[in-house]
């Protein structure tokens, strides 16, 4: 499918900013089953940006105005075409302690996405969701995992505005509540407690397919987030806790990283007074096939 | 005759000896002439040197390198002298391990090779809070990791020495090294002439030179970066800036700007090239790594990346303290430089092992347990100022979260004589030694020594050790000299000249005049006012006085809104308010608190002159008791004593700070709070002066209270020998360019301060000069005869004027002084943006 993917920013300043720097990771790269095919990105006050590469791949745009400014618009646009995907035949042929065991001669390089983070906690936390069963080593490796991606999906509701990023993953699993990136947290907590390497994704998906008259996804008005587990063989596959599915051909990836933190769409800061209004717009359309 | 301290005794169990009753053939000469020191003179140059180690504490408020120290200068009058023979093996072996651990870090953050070739277990790197990832890449092969560097090293009592642990993050401890040579030299001169020793003096030349090898440029430009504040390495931070000539700076002095790190002045923004790091990486960069201690500088690793800048050492170096990797040392030193390993490191059992923990559990009272990070120092956890909590916290982290845990054994330390009370007596000794990795790689000769006050078993760890030794390395007999380098010509540096004053002081000194000129100003006004004994003033006395208590008001920032339109019955709660209220923002005490404030901010800047000056009137009135409830009997004198007090402190500002481009941003905030001030006051008494002027009476009473409370009564009888006539108060105080309180007086003094400013500089004119300039014709065009009733002719005019009329008049002298006043708060702007934010500045 072909999509072209706008999002934009915007800061009103109740009094002027200055020294405002950001780091941004808004950019789609063409990883996996998607291909970008065009690409802008556009920064008002103008201002030139810079880009690198992170520790984990992801593209990363930088940009400094240090003068005082009554607003910041940042509009990222791309056009990406992505193909399905299904879950690989070898993932359904071994059980978790085979997929485990398989996977330790990548132990040094997925480290990262075992550990705990502070919005990541393991072990304990996680306790009170009596999950042990949907994650015995004698369950089939792929078949668990889109298993334990459902069952999140059944007994979290998706609520926005009852959590934000600073709500403790313990709270959340507490009210059963939360929006995507609660989800996606919440995965990742389960997975690498039981020792299985994770890492949280954001990016956009398309909410309403234009061909058919679903009810629609979940996750489409901001950036939305999911998971991707570490599978033997050295890939790794998406799933989306929020709207029951295998990241395919309607999400578009944009970052990964241990944590939300890792891959927060804007890092920023700047001098001036706090209160500052801010819009944020995504939108995702599909392109009609030829 | 000092013969006396020294025993046999003494010799045999300390470095001294040669294990037999013998002193060490080395130490001869300087044992010689230590025996022929009268006792009565080593206790008296032990006391100077109290005195000056009490000096330098005085100096630097607070100083203490080594959370275990008081702030006491606890200097031993003899030195440590090491074998020049163990010195060679030393520096051989120290450069040789900071050469292995540079390329361990370079290693780490970039392929981790040592990582995939096992050599050390990655889970111990990568559950480093120091090991950051944003740092991976981030350097060319090519760049230094730890230009500084330092270990601290125990000798055991067979000669034999051992690094006990590695600070190669932010080494602390080089001033104290330097301080304690000077100190000595200063003290106990002919023991310093007994034998030959290296100096250590050079060795912030050699600094700034290894800081400069890390740029590619002839003359880079580097500034100390501090934390800022109160920290207890103050001292040495500003210490060795002084020394290497570079500015110290805080992180919110720099800013990115065209992906530079620049350096904001007063005389715009300065290109920076490398930067001397003094606070722990991650508050480097809130972006990188979000939020800690002040902020950091947002963006900096950026500019690190397009190498634009070098941060020294490296940002990441952390990782190389962690004690768990010390146990790997010598394979490191292998594994990166196919060398053997001169130094051996003392074991270090690592809990996350589980044998070697269970083996810690066991033996952990004859064990000294440590964190594994020194982000857990920070902390708290590693607080050796209190020894037994200390032990047990520790134990208690050995179960709860072993992984964090290092222990090593209680090394018996070879013993050194020291002087405490009237004795010598031997103290097992430590030592931190520092190393240098510039174009030259070096160690610093000798190092600091530091040593147990206490005859404690548990204090016999080097950082439990409250005394310091200067240590003395004599120069080698088979080397051509103490480092023949050293007494080359050296190229003086001139980086420090290089460098305008930066913005963060000229923003401080110029709130530090605006506060303590509007504290002194509120402090005359009301002095003058309270000499009306508003008790048995009658109503149109107070009347006519009121604005005046208004206009007091205001210029302490009053909201409008709170001031009274009429006269109150009571004036003492208003006096109170304006004077000692703790509560009142505006109150000359908080103005002065301010002040002291902003002199705290920039206190390396302040000279000690001012800083006890400005530190004992504020102290003064933080100590006033009951200060909401005082009586009026006791605030006059208060007052009085206030004024004589602003005299003193603006005395010695002007008689011992240098009168630099700092000093015209002080200048520039007293005029301009000065023009405020008279400006404010003006606002509110001339238009009621128009409509309610005395003429039957000889003298205006609320005129002539104004110019005393403006402390120009004296100026207006020179200038005009008249009674006071609104008109001519006016012309005084706005047109005067001779009486201080007149506002084209201050204008006139600005211009000169801002031209000051622009010394040197191509530009002649700027918004803030163009906007005084403005003022001041404004202010000398104005023609009061113009503005007002004409009232000093004849009674029979004064009839033509009708109250409606004067309301006319009042009107617009009023709107006249709001328009001045806007110009003043323009010009107070346009000095922010122009010396201090430099926000308008839109590309170079």
């Amino acid at each position: 499918m072909k999509f072209t993917v706008s999002h934009k920013t915007e800061y009103q300043y109740r009094t002027p900013a200055s020294e405002s720097y950001a780091e941004l990771r808004l950019c789609p790269q063409t990883v996996g089953h998607q291909v970008v095919k065009k690409q802008s990105l556009t920064i008002n006050p103008e201002v030139e940006t810079e880009q690198y590469t992170d520790f984990f791949g992801n593209r990363v745009q930088y940009f400094s105005i240090p003068y005082r400014h009554e607003s910041l618009r940042i509009t990222s646009r791309a056009e990406v075409e992505t193909s399905p995907v299904t879950m690989p035949e070898l993932a359904t042929e071994v059980t978790i302690a085979e997929a485990r065991q398989i996977m330790t001669n990548r132990l040094q390089a997925n480290y990262p996405f075992l550990q705990p983070t502070e919005l990541v906690p393991l072990r304990q936390s996680i306790d009170p969701l009596k999950v042990t069963h949907l994650c015995k080593d004698s369950l089939t490796f792929g078949e668990a995992i889109v298993e334990l991606n459902t069952w999140i999906f059944r007994n979290f509701k998706y609520k926005p505005g009852v959590t934000d990023i600073t709500t403790p993953l313990p709270k959340i699993i507490k009210q059963r509540k939360g929006v995507c990136q609660d989800f996606a947290h919440l995965m990742l907590a389960i997975l690498r407690t039981f020792r299985l390497p994770a890492r949280y994704v954001s990016g956009y998906i398309e909410a309403y397919d234009p061909e058919t008259t679903d009810p629609g996804l979940i996750g489409a008005a901001a950036s939305h987030a999911w998971v991707e587990v570490a599978l033997p063989g050295g890939h790794w596959i998406g799933l989306d806790p929020t709207n029951n599915q295998i990241a395919s051909e309607r999400h578009v990836k944009v970052a990964v990283g241990r944590d939300y933190r890792d891959v927060a769409p804007l890092t920023g800061t700047f001098k001036g007074a706090t209160d500052q209004k801010l819009e944020v717009i995504v939108s995702v359309k599909r392109k009609k096939s030829k | 005759m000092a013969r006396g301290l020294i025993s046999d005794g003494l010799i045999k169990e300390s470095e001294w000896g040669d294990g037999n009753l013998q002193a060490r053939p080395f130490l001869q000469p300087f044992l010689h002439t230590l025996e022929e020191f009268p006792k009565k003179h080593l206790l008296q140059r032990r006391d100077l040197i109290g005195e000056l180690g009490a000096e330098l504490g005085m100096h630097f408020e607070g100083a203490s390198a080594f959370s275990s120290e008081t702030t006491r200068w606890r200097l031993d009058v003899l030195p440590r002298i090491i074998a020049p023979q163990e010195w060679e093996f030393l520096e051989a072996g120290l450069i040789q391990r900071a050469r292995a651990f540079n390329a361990l870090l370079s290693d780490l953050y970039g392929k981790q090779q040592i990582l995939k070739d096992r050599i050390i277990p990655f889970e111990q790197v990568y559950d480093d809070p120091a090991f950051l990832y944003p740092c991976v890449n981030l350097l060319n092969k090519d760049q230094s990791y730890l230009t500084v560097g330092a270990v601290d090293l125990v000798r055991d009592k067979s000669g034999r020495w051992m690094v006990t642990g590695n600070h190669y993050s932010t080494p602390v401890g080089l001033s104290y090294i330097l301080q304690n040579r000077r100190m000595l030299a200063q003290t106990v001169p002919e023991l310093l002439e007994s034998i030959k020793v290296e100096p250590v003096s050079t060795f912030s030349s050699d600094l700034i030179e290894a800081l400069s090898s890390q740029s590619k440029k002839a003359k880079p430009r580097i500034v100390l970066l501090t934390a800022g504040g109160q920290e207890p390495v103050t001292f040495e931070e500003a210490f060795l800036a002084r020394r290497m000539g570079i500015p110290i700076v805080e992180p919110s002095d720099l800013l990115v700007r065209d992906s530079r790190i620049v350096l904001k002045t007063v005389d715009g923004l300065e290109p920076i090239d490398i930067i001397y790091r003094r606070l722990p990486s991650i508050e480097m960069d809130p972006i990188a790594f979000g939020y800690h201690g002040r902020g950091g500088i947002p963006g900096l690793i950026n500019c690190v990346r397009q190498g634009t800048v070098q941060v020294v050492n490296a940002i990441g170096c952390g990782v190389a303290d962690n004690r768990s990797l010390l146990p790997y040392s010598d394979r490191i030193i292998q594994y990166y430089l196919s060398e053997i390993p001169l130094l051996p490191t003392v074991q270090t059992y690592i809990c996350s092992d589980p044998d070697q923990r269970a083996e810690v559990i066991e033996n952990a009272d004859n064990l000294l347990l440590k964190p594994v990070h020194r982000e857990h120092e920070a902390g708290g956890l590693y607080d050796t100022g209190d020894r037994k909590n200390y032990h047990q916290q520790m134990k208690k982290m050995l179960k709860t979260n072993p992984k964090w845990v290092v222990a090593q054994p209680f090394i018996d330390a070879s013993h050194y004589p020291r002087l405490i009370g009237n004795h010598l007596v031997n103290r097992p000794a430590y030592l931190r030694a520092f190393t240098l990795l510039g174009d030259r790689p070096m160690a610093l000769p000798g190092g600091l020594t530091r040593q147990a006050m206490e005859d404690d078993r548990d204090l016999h760890v080097a950082d439990f050790a409250a005394g310091t030794k200067d240590t003395w390395v004599p120069i080698h007999p088979n080397r051509k000299s103490g480092n023949q380098r050293k007494h080359r010509q050296r190229k003086p540096n001139h980086s420090f000249s290089d460098f305008s004053v930066s913005s963060r002081v000229g923003e401080n000194l110029y709130w530090m005049g605006r506060h303590s000129e509007r504290a002194e100003h509120t402090v005359r006004m009301v002095n003058i006012l309270l000499e009306f004994a508003w008790q048995k003033l009658e109503k149109r006395e107070r009347q006519n006085l009121w604005p005046l208590w208004q206009a007091a008001q205001k210029a302490s920032g009053s909201q409008t809104k709170r001031i009274k339109k009429n006269p109150p019955k009571e004036i003492l709660p208003i006096a109170r308010e304006l004077i000692l209220d703790e509560e009142h923002p505006g109150s000359a005490l908080n103005n002065l608190r301010r002040a002291h404030w902003n002199a705290a901010e920039i206190r390396e800047f302040i000279t000690p002159e001012v800083w006890g000056r400005l530190n004992s009137f504020t102290n003064r009135w933080n100590d006033i008791p009951y200060k909401s409830r005082i009586a009026p009997t006791r605030l006059h004198p208060i007052c009085a004593d206030a004024i004589q007090q602003f005299a003193l402190l603006s005395g010695t500002v002007n008689r011992t700070m240098l009168h630099d481009k700092g000093w015209e941003c002080y200048r520039l905030g007293i005029l301009l709070e000065r023009a405020i001030s008279t400006n404010t006051v003006l606002t509110i008494v001339l238009p009621h002066a128009i409509t309610h002027s005395d003429l039957t009476s000889s003298e205006d009473t609320d005129l002539t209270t104004l110019l005393r409370m403006l402390g120009s009564l004296d100026a207006y009888q020179r200038e005009y020998r008249s009674r006071t006539y609104v008109q001519l108060v006016a012309e005084l105080l706005w047109k005067n360019q001779q009486a201080p309180n007149a506002i084209a007086y201050c204008m006139r003094n600005l211009i000169f301060n801002l031209e000051s400013l622009h010394r040197g500089q191509k530009t002649k004119s700027s918004p803030p000069l163009d906007l005084a300039r403005e003022l001041k014709s404004k202010c000398q065009q104005l023609n009061p005869d113009d503005l007002f009733p004409n009232r000093t002719l004849d009674a029979d005019q004064l009839e033509a004027v009708s109250p409606e009329q004067l309301q006319v008049y009042s009107q617009y002298v009023e709107s006249l002084a709001l328009e001045i006043g806007q110009t003043l708060e323009d010009l107070h702007l346009s000095i922010e943006d122009q010396y201090f934010s430099h926000l308008n500045e839109r590309g170079r």
